[in-house]
């Protein structure tokens, strides 16, 4: 009952904007701090670095929604002494990172099958 | 390095006060660091281009996410991708483009500050001038329906003179008897002497003006406290009012309301103070302090005749009626009074009715208007510029282009965004214009060039802010037009193939940027020739000789007050003034005169008839006219006026005169005219000395006949002491003020000024048009020089393959030279003709600004033609010394 209810959530929210699907994806594989987050979207979208303004609104709008949360606040070892804050993903985080990857997943499929995409099935 | 960004780190900080507290207490602090982390790492990476990029990217995010801070709230609905439906209305088209404009100019963080500064100082130079000439020209006067005011003169047509002013009598009788006007009223045109303030601190003199009934109620001004002079308070025995201007109010009293009904003791007597004017009311000018009524001038001041004329009139016109009718009806009335009094009157047939404009912003109008298009030329001058790097740009982008058309973006569309993203920098420019502007205005306000009181309230006001909106929207439009429809419509295939053989032929973008490097060398010959005849003229000012000698003589103003010398004591106390400072040690000569010459009160002198030796005496009205001026004996000296022929005065000569050079050469010219005779006061005199003439107002000496009287022949108050001492000014300032006031302590001194500071001052107005004008020019030229230097620089990078070529065929350095700067030469010349060509045409309508140059001054258009070439040669060679250190085989490879 409550995974229906929390199901019909989070379709509501699909399709994510590529921007949020991506932070997503990067606090997937671990905590990071705003600055990590800017490095790693910009590896992996072609250098594009996300300013300020943009990147914290995003994040505290997914706060605000229970996609991520603050974890400590502590020092990156690989940067200077200041306190960084990190956030993390939640459970929430998590399904609809999952969700919205089976919404493209299925775009995709439908692609793959008419060749437009080298990949499993279909003809060359 | 790290004190660098922090210091824009601080800046990027403060910034972040737009967004709403709220957020800024919860993220601003990651968001400053997450800036510095930005700036780091870029400043690591790519050094100042890097950092450049960070903060242009930073300022479009503050631009974007702020305002949408505080009108979004942080609902789930912001996470998701925004329906389709919107996409294909007109606003989500055009905020679309925007946000590409934006994205676009962000990632070309050089080209956009470049852009952005070249249009910011174009528009924003334009911005300050329009806001002075919105102030002074367009803004309508402090009166109520100023179109209806005129002041009207006395005019004597037989005689050649429009400008006289207007006896009492007469002025009674026109209102009487005239049907154009609704009301009038009179005010002084000579120096009248000020009533003397006393029991508010030190006796002050104060700047008043003597206004007849009518006065206040013509002009139509609302006092901002209390009332102002009503026709009774014109009544003998009921007259002791007094009107204060503003800032009168403000500076002796602190703004303090109270004062309206306060009594304050005028020359003596107690005066009650009506009605406060409001702060822009300067009438007559900004120096008045208050307005009495005229009436408690006594006779013995003034006698009320008819032929005795001193005020000058302020008339409004009734509705509906024109200033011509106006005129023909005054003709009337003054031909019927000149009929009525034959003898006072002969010869005022008529009154010389001016609009009240006209008069005030006559002599600024000019100035404004050539720097108002100077600043003009110095804008598109930039969007030259800009438009030469926009389609620099193109180039680049044409790829890009390329790209999206063969997506199926429309010619429209592409047209479209181009022109947003020029639309977007000129506003852009437009903001970084209005600062500039702002502070143009200060500055300008500060120095306080054209005497413009008001200046200090000019700043940015609703027609300004419209004004620079329009011309910012124009410059985007202007030189983003030409790139975006050449991007649109050419060829795009065509275009790619000529670019990549760099074929140096004169494709549609290098015609286009010849014809803006002719356009932008016609603009600035034809500015700096402007501004060069200003500076000529500006050292033919400074030739004149003004005909007295202003080192080391200090002036004052000594008015004896009327409340305690009467008559021929008046005389005495100068008299005794002049003995004790004469005896001083450190003052080698002293006297007293009226009216000061380039003094702050000057004016010509006052007008009277005479009749030289010989002359016709039976008819008065065909009498000459002499400005007569007041000196003691000693005077000549201590400012340094030469006599020519006779002598000075000596003490309590009754029967002699002193003329000056033009009245020597009027009526005994190639003579020496000492000893003959001339009526003045119907008592005839001797002429026992000829001075020479002087600078009295304005910038060329005098041409009229003039009379130095002594001052015991009659007396006056208001003269002016003027010391020649051998002292330093400051100490010697100090005795003679003690030496005064050992004689009468209450006595004010006023106007302390050294000669040579009203000298100087007496430029003030010339100098700040060529300071401006010649700030204008170079500017202009600058950017003239930088698009001289783009345009040869992509004229090298085009032709990169056929120099790398003549190179390898020999050609050395001079052979490279030629061929670029030969080029530039060729363009600026072209500039420069044309340029020549417009001054001649348009520098002509400046003329009434020129002193003693002409407005086609050939050594004027010489100098800015060689300095003009010689720019362009310098900007030319740059790029032609890089072409000649071009890598044959590198050039043969390019493509």
């Amino acid at each position: 009952m409550q995974n229906e209810a929390a199901a019909q959530d989070l379709q509501s929210l699909l399709p994510l904007k590529p921007l949020v699907f991506q932070i997503l994806l990067v606090l997937h594989d671990g905590e990071r701090h705003g600055y990590s987050i800017v490095k790693q979207l910009a590896q992996e979208s072609s250098g594009r670095q996300i300013a300020p303004g943009n990147l914290y609104r995003t994040l505290r709008t997914m706060m605000a929604q229970g996609l991520i949360e603050e974890s400590d606040s502590r020092p990156d070892p690989l940067l200077d002494d200041e306190r960084r804050r990190y956030f993390c993903l939640t459970s929430l985080g998590r399904r609809l990172a999952s969700a919205e990857a089976a919404r493209l997943e299925d775009l995709l499929s439908s692609a793959r099958r008419r060749s437009l995409l080298s990949g499993s099935g279909g003809a060359r | 390095m790290k004190r660098k960004t922090s210091i824009s780190e601080q800046i990027y900080r403060t910034l972040l006060g737009i967004y709403p507290h709220n957020f800024r207490q919860e993220f601003g602090g990651d968001m400053a660091q997450l800036f510095r982390d930005q700036c780091l790492e870029r400043k690591a990476g790519r050094g100042w281009a890097g950092l450049a990029r960070v903060w242009v990217q930073a300022l479009f995010d503050l631009a974007l996410q702020a305002p949408l801070e505080h009108f979004q709230a942080p609902n789930g609905k912001n996470l998701r991708q925004p329906k389709r439906s919107s996409g294909d209305s007109m606003i989500s088209k055009i905020s679309q483009d925007i946000r590409y404009a934006f994205r676009t100019l962000a990632r070309s963080p050089a080209f956009t500050l470049v852009a952005t500064l070249s249009l910011a100082l174009g528009i924003g130079a334009n911005s300050a001038i329009f806001s002075v000439v919105n102030g002074v020209l367009l803004d309508p006067l402090p009166f109520s329906e100023p179109d209806r005011l005129a002041l009207v003169f006395s005019a004597f047509p037989d005689q050649d003179a429009s400008h006289r002013s207007v006896s009492p009598l007469d002025l009674k009788d026109w209102k009487e008897q005239n049907q154009a006007f609704e009301s009038m009223g009179g005010f002084p045109s000579v120096d009248s002497s000020g009533q003397v303030l006393t029991g508010e601190g030190e006796p002050q003199e104060l700047a008043t003006c003597y206004v007849t009934e009518g006065f206040f109620e013509t002009l139509g001004v609302t006092p901002v406290r209390g009332r102002f002079l009503l026709p009774e308070d014109h009544v003998q025995g009921r007259n002791r009012s007094v009107v204060l201007s503003y800032s009168f109010w403000q500076n002796q009293f602190g703004g303090d309301p109270a004062v309206v009904g306060r009594s304050l003791r005028l020359g003596g007597e107690p005066f009650e103070v009506t009605g406060i004017m409001p702060r822009r009311f300067e009438f007559p000018n900004a120096e008045t302090d208050i307005w009495v009524p005229e009436s408690i001038i006594p006779e013995s001041g003034i006698p009320r005749r008819r032929y005795i004329r001193w005020l000058y009139v302020v008339a409004r016109l009734k509705p509906g009626v024109t200033f011509e009718q106006a005129n023909q009806d005054m003709l009337r009335v003054t031909g019927s009074l000149a009929r009525q009094y034959p003898a006072d009157n002969e010869g005022l047939t008529a009154a010389n009715i001016e609009p009240m404009h006209d008069i005030l912003v006559r002599n600024r109008r000019t100035t404004l208007v050539v720097l108002f298009i100077t600043v003009g030329f110095v804008l598109l001058i930039a969007c030259a510029n800009v438009a030469n790097l926009a389609l620099s740009r193109s180039d680049k982008k044409l790829r890009e282009i390329a790209v999206r058309s063969a997506l199926g973006a429309g010619r429209r569309r592409i047209v479209s965004q181009l022109l947003t993203e020029s639309l977007v920098l000129g506003v852009l420019g437009g903001i970084g214009g209005l600062l500039l502007g702002l502070a143009g205005v200060r500055l300008l306000a500060d120095l306080n060039p054209w005497d413009i009181t008001s200046l200090a309230e000019i700043g940015i006001d609703l027609k300004v802010l419209g004004f620079t909106f329009l011309i910012s929207i124009l410059t985007g439009v202007l030189f983003g037009l030409a790139p975006a429809l050449r991007s649109a419509f050419s060829d795009i295939r065509q275009a790619l193939q000529e670019m990549g053989r760099s074929a140096g032929q004169a494709g549609p973008g290098l015609l286009y940027r010849r014809f803006l490097v002719v356009v932008q060398v016609g603009l600035v010959t034809v500015v700096a020739v402007a501004a060069g005849l200003t500076i000529g003229s500006y050292r033919q000012l400074h030739q004149v000789d003004p005909g007295f000698d202003a080192q080391d003589v200090m002036t004052m103003r000594i008015n004896a007050p009327g409340y305690k010398y009467q008559g021929d004591q008046t005389k005495d106390y100068y008299q005794r003034l002049i003995e004790a400072v004469q005896e001083m040690p450190q003052v080698e000569q002293a006297g007293i005169v009226r009216p000061l010459p380039l003094g702050p009160r000057t004016f010509m002198g006052e007008g009277w008839s005479y009749l030289p030796e010989g002359g016709q005496e039976e008819d008065p009205s065909k009498l000459p006219q002499a400005n007569i001026r007041w000196v003691s004996p000693g005077y000549f000296q201590a400012i340094g006026i030469p006599i020519l022929s006779g002598r000075d005065y000596e003490e309590e000569e009754m029967d002699a005169v002193v003329i000056n050079q033009s009245m020597a050469d009027l009526h005994w010219p190639g003579q020496d005219p000492t000893g003959r005779q001339l009526k003045l006061l119907n008592q005839w005199k001797s002429v026992v000395g000829v001075v020479g003439n002087v600078r009295q107002m304005g910038f060329e000496r005098e041409g009229q006949p003039t009379i130095y009287v002594h001052y015991q022949q009659n007396w006056r108050r208001g003269m002016t002491l003027v010391v020649r001492g051998s002292a330093p000014p400051q100490p010697l300032l100090q005795a003679v003020q003690q030496r005064i006031w050992e004689i009468d302590p209450d006595q004010p001194i006023t106007e302390v000024l050294s000669m040579q500071s009203i000298l100087d001052d007496s430029f003030s107005r010339p100098r700040a048009t060529v300071l401006l004008l010649g700030l204008f020019a170079a500017l202009a030229l600058l950017l003239s020089a930088v698009g001289i230097y783009g345009t040869l620089s992509y004229l090298v990078q085009r032709r990169t393959h056929e120099i790398g070529v003549r190179i390898s065929l020999g050609a050395r350095l001079p052979d490279i030279l030629k061929l670029v700067v030969g080029q530039g030469m060729i363009l600026s010349l072209l500039g420069v003709a044309l340029g020549l060509a417009g001054a001649v045409a348009a520098t002509r309508f400046m003329s009434s600004l020129l002193f003693e140059v002409s407005a086609t001054e050939p050594s004027v258009f010489a100098a800015v033609a060689l300095v003009l070439l010689s720019v362009a040669a310098l900007a030319s060679y740059l790029p032609g010394r890089r072409a000649s250190a071009i890598d044959p085989i590198q050039a043969l490879r390019y493509e």
